[in-house]
């Protein structure tokens, strides 16, 4: 796919959790096409180097930071050291996000749930905390969650998973309405299946029994996404474009969420 | 507004309800992005003064006056159309019918007339359309709603009701047009200052009682509304289909 838009986020600074692959990656990609500052964060310090490699290609700005964003400090570390590198920052995008095991809840101690959360809704919250105030006094930001259609409905991921997005959804909703007062919009994209590094998974297995053809066929468009097309959804959110947006989940799922899906039904 | 960079040369367009408010906005946005647009709704004089608006930033418009509620009209637009430019990439069912009127109040003609308009009319325009856009193997239809679609107020039960029919009818569309390459995607703002919502923000201490209701602080202007639209017709949106954004200023977080 080429260059959709063109110079949308000129002279901003952008902040990227979850960056080392699959959507966060396209993400910082794209921004950086766009003429964001980029500061991308990662467990994975590998992934998150050729991250920032292909972003310097675009001829991009990277700073990048190891980040485990359940980790309250080392999540305002990150917000810290974007503030006093560029001196302010226009968009954060709550990327970073862990499936959890396939547990059956028999063997649930709570650990699991514990992790997960701590990942996929506290990391946002962390950052959120710890931009807020910047934004707030600015008057002016844009916040984008990565959730899931697991977070609207079942089927779609783990149990924890699908909670833990769920609780996204619903925090995106709640952050959106106690920073709107400030300027400050906050929305979250539903991603279906998409081919990423979290769910290869999924597609190695669909490969194993031949049955890669299957593959997004849950959707009306009969196919999976790709991770550039989630990215081109949180621009637009992140973009001017939006700037009367605020509280929404909007699924990128190619129709997955609009309807039932009965197999077999034929016109 | 007025930066918008979405593309679309060589592709076009049809808004209904294309003379004022929100559709006159989305006309001109499409247009200022490349689109060639058909201004379409009752009123010539509106939709003449549009086109000649589009014209003068150096645009190609085609204003045609068409009363949704008569088929043989739709057939018509869509006729003269193809007939012009040839093709339909992007039709925007704009155009809407309200009375403000309680339950116990509203005349049964009042009901028909908001649903022949903001229901019924689009699915016959919009399969008028999807032939021409199957055979073109793809095409992109966006239905503005409300946020009335989701939530009661009161006054706008045939209005709110039929946008929230208009809502699932989205989702069917998307549903059966899918194979075909054909995206269907609703946009639904909050009370937006046009004429056709005057009665609710013309008195100041109604519409500042709404604006606080906002979580944004105020309600929207026309041109809040076509960056959602812009960007379900571009090719940014390639995967979402049957979906309503809500451009809302947060009304709907609580």
């Amino acid at each position: 796919m080429g260059k959709i838009y063109c110079g949308r986020l000129e002279g901003k600074v952008a902040v990227i959790t979850g960056a080392a692959d699959g959507i966060g990656r396209a993400t910082a990609i794209i921004f950086a096409q766009e003429g964001a500052k980029l500061a991308i964060a990662d467990v994975n310090e590998t992934g998150l180097a050729e991250t920032a490699r292909l972003v310097r290609e675009e001829g991009g700005e990277v700073i990048c930071r190891r980040t485990d964003v359940s980790v309250e400090e080392e999540v305002k570390a990150l917000i810290d050291e974007a503030l006093s590198h560029y001196s302010c920052i226009d968009i954060l995008v709550n990327n970073a996000g862990i499936t959890g095991n396939l547990n059956s809840l028999d063997q649930e101690d709570g650990s699991d749930w514990q992790r997960v959360y701590g990942v996929n809704v506290l990391g946002a919250v962390y950052a959120i905390k710890h931009v807020a105030p910047h934004m707030q006094a600015r008057k002016k930001g844009a916040i984008v969650n990565t959730a899931s259609v697991a977070g609207i409905r079942a089927g779609a991921g783990t149990n924890a998973y699908s909670a833990s997005k769920a609780a996204l959804i619903n925090f995106t909703m709640t952050a959106a309405c106690d920073l709107g007062g400030f300027n400050v919009r906050v929305n979250a994209v539903c991603p279906g299946l998409i081919k990423t590094g979290m769910t290869r998974p999924i597609f190695e297995l669909a490969k194993e029994k031949g049955k890669e053809d299957k593959l997004g066929s849950r959707c009306e468009l009969r196919r999976y996404g790709l991770p550039e097309e989630v990215a081109r959804a949180i621009l637009f959110l992140a973009s001017d474009d939006a700037s009367y947006i605020t509280g929404q989940a909007l699924p990128v799922d190619g129709g997955n969420t609009a309807s039932l899906n009965m197999p077999g039904m034929k016109f | 507004m007025g930066n918008v960079t979405f593309n679309f040369e060589g592709k076009v367009a049809i808004v209904t309800g294309g003379g004022r408010g929100i559709g006159r906005a989305i006309a001109l946005g499409l247009a200022g992005s490349g689109a060639q647009v058909v201004v379409t709704a009752r009123t010539q004089s509106e939709i003449e003064q549009v086109a000649k608006e589009i014209e003068e930033k150096g645009g190609k418009v085609l204003p045609i006056v068409t009363d949704l509620t008569v088929p043989a009209q739709l057939e018509e637009l869509v006729r003269e159309t193809i007939k012009v430019f040839g093709r339909i990439d992007i039709l925007v069912n704009n155009a809407a019918r309200s009375f403000l009127r309680s339950l116990l109040e509203l005349r049964e003609d009042g009901w028909d007339k908001v649903f022949n308009t903001n229901v019924k009319a689009v699915w016959l325009l919009s399969r008028l359309v999807a032939k021409y856009m199957i055979e073109q193997k793809g095409g992109r239809i966006i239905n503005i709603t409300t946020v009335g679609a989701e939530k009661a107020e009161l006054g706008m039960a045939a209005y709110g009701s039929s946008k929230a029919a208009l809502k699932m009818l989205t989702r069917c569309m998307a549903r059966e047009w899918a194979p075909f390459g054909i995206l269907v995607n609703a946009v639904g703002p909050t009370l937006t200052r046009t004429d056709f919502s005057r009665p609710l923000w013309s008195n100041p201490e109604l519409a500042k009682h709404v604006a606080s209701a906002i979580p944004l602080g105020r309600i929207a202007e026309p041109e809040d509304i076509v960056g959602a639209v812009l960007f379900l017709a571009s090719d940014a949106a390639s995967f979402i289909t049957g979906q309503t954004i809500y451009v809302d200023g947060g009304s709907l977080t609580t």
